[in-house]
């Protein structure tokens, strides 16, 4: 299979990311196309990795974890960089659309960033002897995850929805500085971990996996961020409709 | 004929165990691909679980 | 004066209304109150310096009496030691202002938001500083370090070390000091951001001991700098917002 085809299947994504904001409710109805993709791309990325790459010349049969690391990785700082651009929003135009968003993706952008986190440790096992070593690429991903791990138990401790907002919204532009220096922490400071692959760098026999992989899990953090957004609304919104014992009439909020 | 057979001995003492470093290039390994994919899919089915419990029941 | 003659004078006050200082004369009055009232129970610099004191030693301690190891590590334990004193410090700087709801009465002053803001990060820039004046003596004694190049370097480096600590302190300190459970949501929120500091201060302050054979001094001095700007930028910027929402 040449290495382009599973690029279609970024349009899908795309596509709905590009129309999002002019048709707010649409992923109500097409999420679960999103969903059906996620575990298509996932599923055929995680077969070709794991059955039909031959193994590589350094790295062994090892090199299949990129399939998986990587993806989980790239998304964790994408949703980190959509949790900034949610803050923004929030401060210059106060909308709880962006804060429910921000909340959301810093959550999945957690999630992410743990297991690709992890996943990278396993594969330091093998070819570099340990699980974790001090270096610059790892230590500002674990320091990542503690700093949204805060900005999370800060909206936790945090009761006032106006306040909470702003705060968090602070919290999430400040943090810009911390997935910028992850990203480029393998270029500044010399570091054990490769430089950012690009196609041609990557093991040609993997890219096509890889892809499949990439653009199933981009689906599958859209997915997730929508789900975790709609929770977040829904609490926003128990908290800022009055108690029906108070009379509230139905449906009001 | 011999020297080949040799040949093929060293080599066969020098294979070193799974997963073993220092000879530049890593050999076997399964168990951590395989630890890694259980990992990935166990992140996802316990994230989307998750998100289950919380949903919004209106 | 009697009562009467007091209420005859009272329109007069009314139409000289005090002009409204602007940024930089709001600053400098806030940070002289800060200043003031900390020279006036000078309680939280003592605790400062002894505090600052305690982790220095506790390092060694901990340590045991290896000394080559205790020098080789010596910058890394300063910075450290200034750090763990800073949230002291910073948290310290917003639990004063809670009493009486002194904020919100600077707020009505009305006093400029960035101007609480700079007058707070440079209160604390110069705690700080004061902090590791004490320190390094301290520690140069305490680990045998020598030193190598000039003590302006020295002190210059910690200048903008602990510039750029207190200006994302002062940010996180104005909101952690809010929320519920303030004494574990600083640490955690600030270390985060204040690790590209900690490295480039520590191997800055590493080679004012050890020497720079490698002409590194100046690209760790730009990286401090630069994170300077930002954090204070930033500080500046957001700062205001935060405050509104207390």
């Amino acid at each position: 299979m040449p290495s382009w085809v599973p690029l279609v299947l970024l349009l899908v994504p795309v596509g709905i990311c590009l129309a999002l904001p002019f048709k707010r409710d649409l992923l109500d109805k097409v999420w679960l196309v999103l969903a059906a993709e996620a575990v298509f791309g996932i599923g055929v990325g995680t077969y070709l990795a794991l059955f039909s790459v031959p193994p590589e010349r350094d790295m062994g049969e090892v090199v299949r974890i990129f399939a998986a690391h990587v993806p989980q990785v790239q998304n964790a700082l994408l949703a980190v960089v959509l949790n900034f651009g949610c803050s923004l929003w929030f401060l210059i135009r106060k909308s709880w659309v962006a804060d429910s968003l921000a909340e959301s993706s810093a959550e999945v952008g957690l999630y992410l960033g743990a297991v690709g986190t992890a996943l990278g440790a396993i594969w330091a096992k093998p070819t570099w002897g340990v699980y974790w070593t001090w270096d610059p690429r790892l230590t500002s991903a674990a320091v990542m995850l503690i700093y949204y791990a805060g900005y999370l138990a800060l909206r936790r401790f945090t009761d006032n929805p106006d306040t909470r907002a702003t705060w968090s919204a602070a919290l999430g532009t400040f943090g810009i500085v911390i997935p910028v220096t992850v990203y480029k922490s393998v270029v500044w400071m010399k570091s054990m971990h490769q430089v950012q692959s690009s196609p041609e760098t990557v093991y040609p026999q993997l890219v096509t996996a890889f892809r499949f992989s990439a653009i199933g899990f981009l689906c599958l953090m859209i997915v997730f961020i929508y789900q975790r957004y709609r929770i977040a609304q829904e609490q926003l919104k128990r908290e800022v409709a009055p108690p029906e014992a108070l009379g509230a009439p139905q449906g009001a909020a | 004929m011999i020297p080949l057979l040799v040949l093929a001995q060293a080599a066969a003492d020098a294979q070193p165990s799974p997963g073993q470093v220092g000879s530049g290039r890593v050999i076997g390994g399964w168990e951590f691909v395989t630890a890694a994919y259980v990992l990935t899919f166990l992140g996802i089915v316990l994230y989307a679980a998750s998100l289950w419990v919380r949903r919004p029941r209106s | 004066m009697t009562p009467a003659e007091t209420v005859a004078q009272a329109p007069a006050v009314t139409t000289a209304r005090p002009v409204r200082p602007g940024l930089f004369a709001c600053t400098v009055i806030l940070l002289r109150k800060d200043l003031l009232l900390e020279w006036r129970t000078r309680a939280r610099l003592n605790a400062l310096v002894f505090f600052g004191i305690c982790t220095l030693l506790m390092f060694s301690f901990a340590l045991g009496a290896n000394a080559m190891a205790l020098r080789e590590h010596a910058s890394g334990y300063f910075w450290l030691a200034i750090l763990f004193a800073s949230v002291l410090s910073l948290s310290e700087s917003f639990r004063v202002e809670q009493e009486n709801h002194s904020l919100d009465g600077l707020r009505l002053a009305p006093a400029n938001g960035r101007a609480i803001f700079l007058a707070k990060a440079i209160g604390n820039t110069v705690l700080l500083w004061g902090l590791g004046a004490v320190l390094a003596p301290l520690s140069i004694a305490v680990f045998d370090l020598r030193v190598v190049m000039s003590l302006f370097t020295l002190a210059f480096i910690m200048l903008v070390g602990s510039m750029a600590i207190s200006a994302a302190g002062t940010f996180y300190a104005s909101i952690a000091s809010n929320a519920r459970a303030r004494d574990v949501l600083l640490p955690i929120l600030l270390f985060p951001v204040l690790v590209p500091v900690l490295i480039a201060a520590v191997k800055a302050t590493t080679m004012v001991f050890e020497g720079d054979p490698m002409n590194q001094m100046e690209s760790w001095l730009t990286l401090l700098g630069s994170l300077n700007v930002i954090y204070w930028g930033l500080g500046l910027v957001l700062f205001p917002r935060i405050i509104e929402d207390l």
